[in-house]
């Protein structure tokens, strides 16, 4: 009995790892100096050189900019979460025409290749005088993941039996109770795992604090990574260095949520 | 217990008995409901989208000249014989086919065997899902030289010369595959979640009837399992294809369009008409064109795989 | 009555996201921002906002990196007319433009006029006047490793296109890599494409730009076969897989000494430098033509500062190019950008700066004025990046040299309908 635990699990291990590869490879390159790094890029370090850290932390400014990024990525998911759950709820229960245009049109938000608005976004921003403002990206992330997350959300919502809420209503449960308390928890695992998306996608993004954000204090820590990034190539040990850094928090809010995301929860408390 | 039902027409009965007092009483509150994220949306994507890019692609706009003028449907006219923005269509569409099913594929096969009884789950998914959180343009320089250095090395320690002389970036065909690889490696964990969360939501009862049933193996994959994940196949093909229309990230770092223009998708020339030649209002007609036939294969889509969906 | 609600919320989203904008001006300093494409900037820019602020109590400067691609700057800021102070643009047809457009001011009576070198400033001029300031001069060619030329025999470097051939010949002989390939990215074959297309047209650059840009030229001019028996000489010794290798890898190949020669810029010297013990690398004018005096060094403007037209602070703009262009100081702009390897020269003359083998052949070149412009940035705007395009299919063996001219004829008339 052991051994089918174990062998299934060394070739998923194994296969993992070679999975990973690009990833170890970049992080094993920015523990070398810059020419060890152009030397032998595929060997491992010799030594653990930390330079490219403490060079890498101070140019960048570390904190500020993970300050921001994390200001941003925060408030991006609370918002997001929260106005995308609310926006499934209201559309999955309005009957008719009008909830299926609803879920329409942000089911088709999902399409727009972010290049093809870019100006008009810019253009928009700038009239309303709303550059350079970390609070305004926090909306327009909320925004633009917000489509995907109303469309997962009612997907679910819809799985849920409506006999639930009818019977919470008859216990005297009012309408914004019966969301938050009865069905809101419901939907917990795919809270947390559009939570951890948002969290991706915002930590991640480069385009738009690069294009809106151009105050060097407000900069975030994807767009200071970039800084290091140029033609010739001259600093790529810190822009591994930087990179390793940002994916740090991203493994560590992985795995911490991973349990709720695979809990099953939903389906046990659903499907009776 | 599981019933292959007629779908669309018992879902209609049970809506109809749902068309409750309850709902139609707090209509109100329900539409309330929708108009924070509606704001952020119409904020992001709609005003942008319906007051920026569909008037413009009626303009005839350089923005390095500065000239602008209304010329009504002519950059649509003037999109069909454009040959190069109908050849980065259909390297699109190659490319993407492959992406989407190869990702899907990997991705739920993983999902399965992930969602077995195996040891250390937790960390073997994030292995496989880390390649999707970290940015993709980075990563993307690092197989450049996976390809162009590691793989010849590989090639020559293994002994195998096919390996150690392939030019990937120097044919087209060649750097369709690395884009392709590159694309399904960054695709796969985020399917991958997605399947996992969608395997959970199965009831363990109804597994476990199907194994006395004396149902298992891959029949039970196929026709129990799947049919029952078909909510979560057309949230993954969704993504995935809106995601290959979409795509410009990989094919820009990984090849730039290269060989000589041969790999480049349509958001690549439109991008390319928009920033390098400037012509933002013949680009907005080229996006608006992309977006239409990206609506018209994903609504298909979610109507073809919605019915075969299953109730249980 | 929804459409209302909608307004509402709307307008609550923005006083909302407005709140946090309110920038924090430190005193009554004058406030100048410059806006930078990414480059091998490292701390010099924090240095440059330094070495100005120190020096001058009424304004201050703030510099801000495009760590994107530039042309996304460009794009945002031409649809919305909002402009930074002071940027850079690229020399020639985009200056050109932005005067043509008045979006830059003209700086013809400002100090650098008199002091920047008469070839240089050409680059930032439109309808005879100066409008915008062009602060180094690039240089493109062969890169060479002179121990690897020495091991294989090489007393002298070529100086016409057979005596090219021979000395790739004699390296190959001698077992070393003739030339280390960078041409799996287009931006490279511009250069390389453009280097060889000015030999070409050297005598007459404007008029063969004045015959494409009317619609009628071509690029099968007389001698066009000079470039592509250049290319067939490149290409037969940049190794097996030549279209595999990126720029990155081409200048880590010079740096490592894998290979005696590398096509590029000035710029390659960044990598080369941060070596710990970097190879001599040295310099000559890629030879496309058999008659030596035609094998001139590619040498242009590569950054020119514009002043916005619109900038409320016209003054302060000035200062600040005043300081971007004074030689003379000891902390000064050229001290901080131009003082390691790898770094432009300045396109004035200056007693400062690195003793490196690549640039003080260079400076002979320069000195005996055997230089020519690049076309490229003369081409109609963007036409530059598809130059790249069409010539990798020729080295990559897709394309003859007739249909390069072909397509890119057509190419030039399709980017001229602007």
């Amino acid at each position: 009995m052991k051994k089918k635990i174990w062998l299934p699990t060394i070739i998923m291990f194994l296969l993992g790892i070679v999975f990973l590869m690009p990833i170890l490879l970049l992080v094993m390159n920015a523990f070398k100096t810059h020419n060890d790094m152009i030397q032998n890029f595929l060997s491992f370090p010799h030594y653990l050189y930390f330079g490219n850290f403490t060079e890498a932390i101070e140019r960048m400014k570390l904190w500020m900019v993970v300050g921001n990024s994390a200001l941003v990525t925060v408030g991006t998911m609370l918002l997001c979460t929260v106005t995308s759950f609310m926006g499934a709820y209201g559309i999955s229960h309005i009957e008719g025409k009008f909830g299926n245009i609803m879920y329409l049109l942000f089911t088709l938000g999902q399409i727009v290749p972010f290049h093809s608005i870019m100006i008009a976004l810019s253009v928009q921003l700038t009239n309303m005088k709303l550059l350079n403002n970390l609070l305004v990206l926090v909306c327009l992330y909320a925004g633009f993941h917000g489509a995907f997350g109303v469309f997962t959300y009612v997907g679910f919502l819809k799985s849920i039996p409506k006999e639930l809420e009818e019977a919470a209503a008859i216990d005297g449960c009012g309408v914004f109770r019966c969301m938050w308390q009865v069905i809101f928890p419901l939907v917990r695992s795919t809270s947390v795992t559009l939570l951890v998306l948002f969290f991706l996608w915002t930590w991640n993004d480069f385009l738009m604090p690069n294009l809106y954000i151009s105050d060097g204090a407000k900069r975030t820590l994807t767009v200071a990574i970039y800084m290091f990034k140029s033609a010739s190539g001259s600093e790529w040990n810190l822009m591994l260095a930087g990179l390793t850094i940002s994916i740090i928090p991203i493994v560590i809010i992985y795995i911490a949520a991973q349990k709720y995301i695979t809990s099953g929860l939903t389906a046990g408390a659903v499907k009776m | 217990m599981i019933q292959k039902k007629d779908a669309v027409g018992n879902r209609e009965v049970r809506e109809r008995r749902d068309m409750s007092i309850l709902y139609k009483k707090n209509r109100k509150f329900y539409l309330m409901l929708i108009l924070p994220a509606l704001a952020v949306y119409a904020l992001a994507l709609l005003v942008p989208m319906f007051g920026g890019t569909i008037p413009y692609s009626f303009l005839k706009w350089n923005l390095m000249t500065g000239k602008k003028a209304f010329i009504g449907l002519d950059n649509y006219i003037k999109l069909f014989s454009d040959t190069g923005f109908w050849k980065s269509f259909l390297f699109n569409l190659e490319v993407g086919v492959f992406t989407i099913v190869g990702s899907n594929i990997l991705g739920f096969v993983l999902a399965y065997f992930l969602n077995e009884n195996i040891k250390a789950k937790g960390v073997i998914r994030a292995m496989f899902f880390i390649p999707n959180i970290v940015s993709a343009v980075l990563v993307s320089f690092i197989w450049v030289f996976i390809f162009t250095c590691a793989m010849p090395a590989i090639g020559a320690a293994i002994g195998w010369e096919g390996l150690a002389n392939v030019s990937w970036f120097g044919t087209p065909g060649m750097a369709t595959i690395t884009i392709i690889v590159v694309s399904v490696w960054q695709n796969v964990g985020f399917l991958m979640i997605i399947y996992t969360a969608g395997l959970q939501t199965i009831p363990k009862d109804v597994m476990e009837s199907a194994q006395l049933d004396g149902c298992s193996g891959l029949k039970k994959v196929l026709k129990i399992e799947l049919p029952l994940l078909m909510p979560t196949v057309t949230i993954n093909l969704f993504v995935s294809i809106s995601g290959a229309f979409k795509m410009f990230d990989i094919p820009n770092a990984m090849t730039a369009g290269g060989p000589y223009g041969s790999t480049m998708p349509v958001a690549m020339n439109i991008y390319q008409e928009a920033f390098t030649k400037y012509n933002l209002g013949y680009g907005s007609a080229k996006s608006v064109v992309l977006f239409l036939t990206v609506a018209a294969v994903t609504l298909i889509q979610l109507y073809v795989t919605r019915k075969k969906e299953v109730e249980y | 009555m929804k459409r209302k609600m909608l307004a509402a919320v709307l307008a609550g989203a923005m006083t909302l996201c407005a709140g946090g904008s309110q920038a924090v001006y430190a005193e009554d300093k004058t406030k100048v921002e410059m806006t930078v494409w990414s480059g091998e900037w490292g701390d010099q820019l924090d240095r440059i906002m330094e070495g100005f602020n120190s020096t001058h109590d009424d304004v201050e400067l703030n510099i801000t990196m495009q760590s994107g691609d530039y042309s996304d700057f460009l794009g945002n800021a031409a649809a919305t007319n909002e402009w930074p102070d002071i940027y850079i643009l690229t020399p020639w047809t985009q200056v050109q433009t932005f005067a043509e457009t008045g979006r830059i001011a003209d700086l013809s009576d400002m100090a650098f006029v008199d002091k920047v070198y008469p070839t240089a400033l050409e680059a930032g001029m439109y309808d005879g006047k100066v409008y915008a300031y062009p602060a180094n001069t690039e240089y493109l060619g062969v890169f060479y490793n002179k121990a690897m030329f020495a091991e294989a025999g090489i007393e002298s470097v070529p100086t016409t296109r057979d005596e090219f051939a021979d000395v790739c010949a004699k390296l190959e002989e001698a077992g070393i890599a003739p030339i280390a390939s960078n041409f799996k990215e287009s931006w490279t074959l511009k250069h390389l494409f453009s280097v060889m297309m000015s030999n070409v047209v050297q005598d007459d650059m404007a008029g063969f730009l004045e015959q494409l840009n009317s619609g009628e030229g071509t690029f099968g001019v007389d001698g066009i076969e000079d470039v592509f028996a250049a290319a067939d000489i490149i290409k037969q010794y940049s190794g097996n897989n030549r279209m595999d290798c990126d720029s990155t890898s081409g200048f880590n190949a010079l740096a490592n000494s894998e290979a005696a020669m590398l096509l590029t810029g000035e710029f390659s010297q960044n990598v080369v430098g941060a070596m710990d013990n970097p190879p001599d690398i040295g310099y000559f004018a890629l030879p496309v033509s058999n008659d030596a005096a035609r094998n001139k060094a590619a040498v242009d403007a590569g950054i020119v500062y514009a002043v916005s037209a619109d900038t409320e602070n016209m003054d302060a703009c000035r200062e600040v190019i005043d300081y971007l262009s004074d030689p003379d100081d000891e902390d000064g702009y050229f001290q901080i950008v131009c003082g390691k390897a790898g770094n432009a020269p300045p396109a004035m003359a200056w007693n400062g700066g690195v003793e490196c083998s690549s640039s003080s052949d260079y400076q002979e070149y320069a000195n005996g004025g055997n230089i020519t412009p690049w076309v490229y940035q003369q081409y109609v705007n963007g036409f530059d990046v598809i130059s790249g395009d069409i010539f990798q299919g020729y080295m990559a063996d897709a394309y003859t040299s007739n249909q390069v001219i072909e397509m890119l004829d057509a190419a030039y008339l399709e980017y001229l309908d602007q």
